[in-house]
């Protein structure tokens, strides 16, 4: 397709992500960030994990999402007594029939918000990597698809570490974004006082059906990305690898690096946030945009970064100062 | 010879037992002065050892004067005695001043008084000699001393002391012309550093302007980008080359001093962005426009520095 016609469908779904965005700023005060970061993942096809403390809107966030879009939503509250069949489902025996019966479990909706995804143990973070990854439920010997678009949305508070189970890396590398939830400003706060001191919150209108998120995912697809802004991105990526110290002397805070996982998801982000800024071409500086979220939760620090006191985004703003750009 | 006669004497005694007395008597109280012993014929007059004082080791001379009668035969020893206590070297015999003097020359081992044994000198018996032998270590009791240096011709020293004087003064005068041409040479080195980014942006930008017409657009826009970020780069805090336009924008903001300059070259970015990455297309018109622009913007960069201050960029 011709890098004008690309345009004229980007400019077109441009429309529908603005009133989606719209409902949804409409729901909560500020935290663009979040929103934006939301739309992001879905949009290039992945799971995203908010990371941030209580209070902060992020399950408010994804019921948002979940009511702008006209698509099955189902909550789970993860808790250290879980087990994977809650989640997944199971095979329930039928005493009328004498057959067993799958009873398809929460997983089973275009969006899914695990909500403290780290309060439940590691068997039952395990059962969603299918689900994440292949987009599909085993239950017995019969493999059932998951409903399309299917998003999860999971949550994870920084603090309160105790009777938590951190996320194994091969989960967290599943999640496309992790996004960081901050606290709102003054004059955000304030309007949530008001919003709140009403006793009326506001609720997300559905403006867009699953049909248009797909649309919207094959027109941030369409987005035109050059060889040089590819080879960016995994000049990116493989330098959070590379252990040369002479060349990089924040290497030494990286025990490893990004997985080719990362070039991929970093690869649709980009589009998406060209998409986004409504141009059909992708621009370094929106690898650079995306990179954050991308790449914090699959950069393992060392020690090193740890006794310096040092955060994945410190280090991943040196790597984005050291590669160069196209 | 008195031997001789003895012996004699005493086969004519086994021959004529009772004669013996007899003959005896007559041959002793009238026998001429031929039956005196060589001892009475010679005296040794003086006997010295040269040098007086010697040690363990030395050549010594040992010399014998002896006054003799025309008949006695005075001559080197045929063969010197084994001694234990030294070696014998070589003798000789020579007259002077009417006395024969021996010269034996010896060299002694063993320290201490040492016996010399009878020496035959032809006619003459030296004996009851001894030498007294000393020895340094045993004397002077010291530390070993270390091994000396060669010897050096006379004024060696001098000569090289004068030569590293004259080293040290050549060192330190060039030195003191560095010091002295020091702010000058730093100049020149700093205005030949400051400018080799601008004449290697000049260099680049004359290349762009001969191929305006031939490269691609997105060809000449990465080299031409390239080019000014790399120029940038040799000014400002920070690397030029992993900046964003977006980047480069807040960095021009805070560091390139005219607006419309600054706003120029954003424009140039800008641009060069669509064309790298939208695929867009850019005329020759547009091109030299732009190497125009950028070339101006650096020339008016440069000009401060050429008087002697910083570019405010």
């Amino acid at each position: 397709m011709d890098i004008q016609e690309v345009q004229e469908q980007i400019d077109i779904s441009r429309g529908l992500y603005s009133r989606a965005r719209e409902a949804i700023s409409a729901a909560i005060v500020g935290q663009k960030k979040m929103i934006d970061g939301l739309f992001m993942g879905m949009l290039a096809g992945g799971h995203v994990l908010l990371e941030g403390v209580p209070g902060l809107a992020k399950t408010l966030a994804v019921k948002s999402l979940a009511q702008a879009i006209d698509a099955s939503f189902k909550r789970i509250q993860f808790t250290p007594d879980l087990l994977p069949a809650d989640l997944t489902g199971a095979l329930v025996y039928r005493q009328q029939t004498g057959e067993f019966i799958p009873r398809k479990g929460p997983v089973f909706s275009n969006i899914v918000l695990a909500d403290e995804i780290n309060r439940a143990p590691a068997k039952v973070q395990s059962a969603l990597l299918e689900a994440m990854e292949e987009k599909q439920v085993t239950l017995g010997d019969n493999t059932y698809p998951l409903p399309d678009p299917f998003f999860v949305l999971a949550t994870q508070n920084p603090i309160d570490h105790e009777g938590t189970y951190p996320l194994p890396e091969a989960q967290l590398d599943r999640f496309i974004l992790k996004i960081l939830v901050a606290y709102p400003n003054a004059q955000e706060e304030l309007e949530i006082l008001r919003r709140a001191g009403s006793g009326n919150p506001r609720a997300a209108s559905r403006v867009i059906s699953p049909e248009d998120i797909r649309r919207l995912q094959e027109t941030a697809g369409l987005v035109k990305m050059d060889e040089r802004i590819e080879n960016y991105i995994v000049s990116l990526v493989s330098s959070s690898r590379e252990k040369q110290r002479g060349r990089n002397s924040w290497s030494r805070y990286i025990e490893f690096g990004a997985s080719p996982r990362a070039t991929i998801y970093l690869y649709r982000c980009a589009k998406v946030q060209a998409f986004f800024e409504g141009r059909a071409y992708v621009v370094p500086e929106d690898v650079k945009a995306a990179a954050p979220d991308v790449l914090r939760h699959r950069i393992v620090l060392s020690y090193e970064a740890e006794s310096d006191e040092l955060s994945a985004d410190d280090v991943i703003k040196n790597l984005l100062s050291a590669v160069a750009v196209p | 010879m008195g031997r001789g006669n003895l012996a004699e004497a005493r086969r004519q005694r086994g021959g004529h037992t009772l004669m013996y007395p007899a003959v005896c008597f007559f041959f002793f109280a009238f026998s001429p002065p031929a039956f005196i012993s060589a001892q009475a014929r010679y005296t040794i007059e003086s006997v010295q050892f040269i040098p007086p004082a010697y040690y363990v080791g030395d050549r010594v001379e040992l010399r014998a004067r002896v006054r003799a009668s025309a008949d006695v035969t005075v001559a080197p020893p045929r063969s010197f005695p084994k001694i234990t206590w030294g070696e014998f070297h070589d003798a000789h015999v020579a007259l002077r001043d009417g006395l024969a003097e021996i010269q034996i020359f010896f060299t002694a081992y063993q320290m201490g008084a040492q016996s010399v044994p009878n020496l035959i000198c032809g006619d003459v018996v030296l004996q009851g000699l001894s030498v007294s032998v000393r020895s340094l270590t045993e004397e002077q009791p010291r530390e070993r001393e270390p091994p000396r240096g060669n010897l050096l011709l006379p004024s060696t020293r001098f000569i090289i002391a004068a030569g590293a004087g004259v080293l040290i003064a050549l060192v330190l005068a060039v030195f003191a012309g560095l010091l002295w041409l020091r702010p000058w040479l730093r100049h020149i080195i700093r205005s030949c550093r400051e400018r080799r980014p601008y004449r290697k942006l000049r260099k680049t930008l004359a290349a762009l302007r001969t191929q305006a017409g031939e490269t691609d657009s997105r060809r000449f826009y990465i080299f031409l980008l390239d080019a000014v970020k790399l120029y940038m780069n040799h000014y400002g805090e920070g690397d030029c080359t992993a900046f964003t336009t977006r980047e480069l924008e807040a960095y021009f903001a805070r560091s390139l001093g005219d607006t419309a300059d600054r706003n120029a070259l954003l424009e140039i970015f800008h641009f060069g962005d669509e064309v790298k990455f939208g695929g867009r297309h850019s005329p020759r018109d547009r091109r030299l426009a732009d190497i125009g622009c950028v070339a101006a913007i650096a020339s008016r960069l440069e000009h401060p520095v050429r008087e002697g201050r910083h570019a405010h960029l």
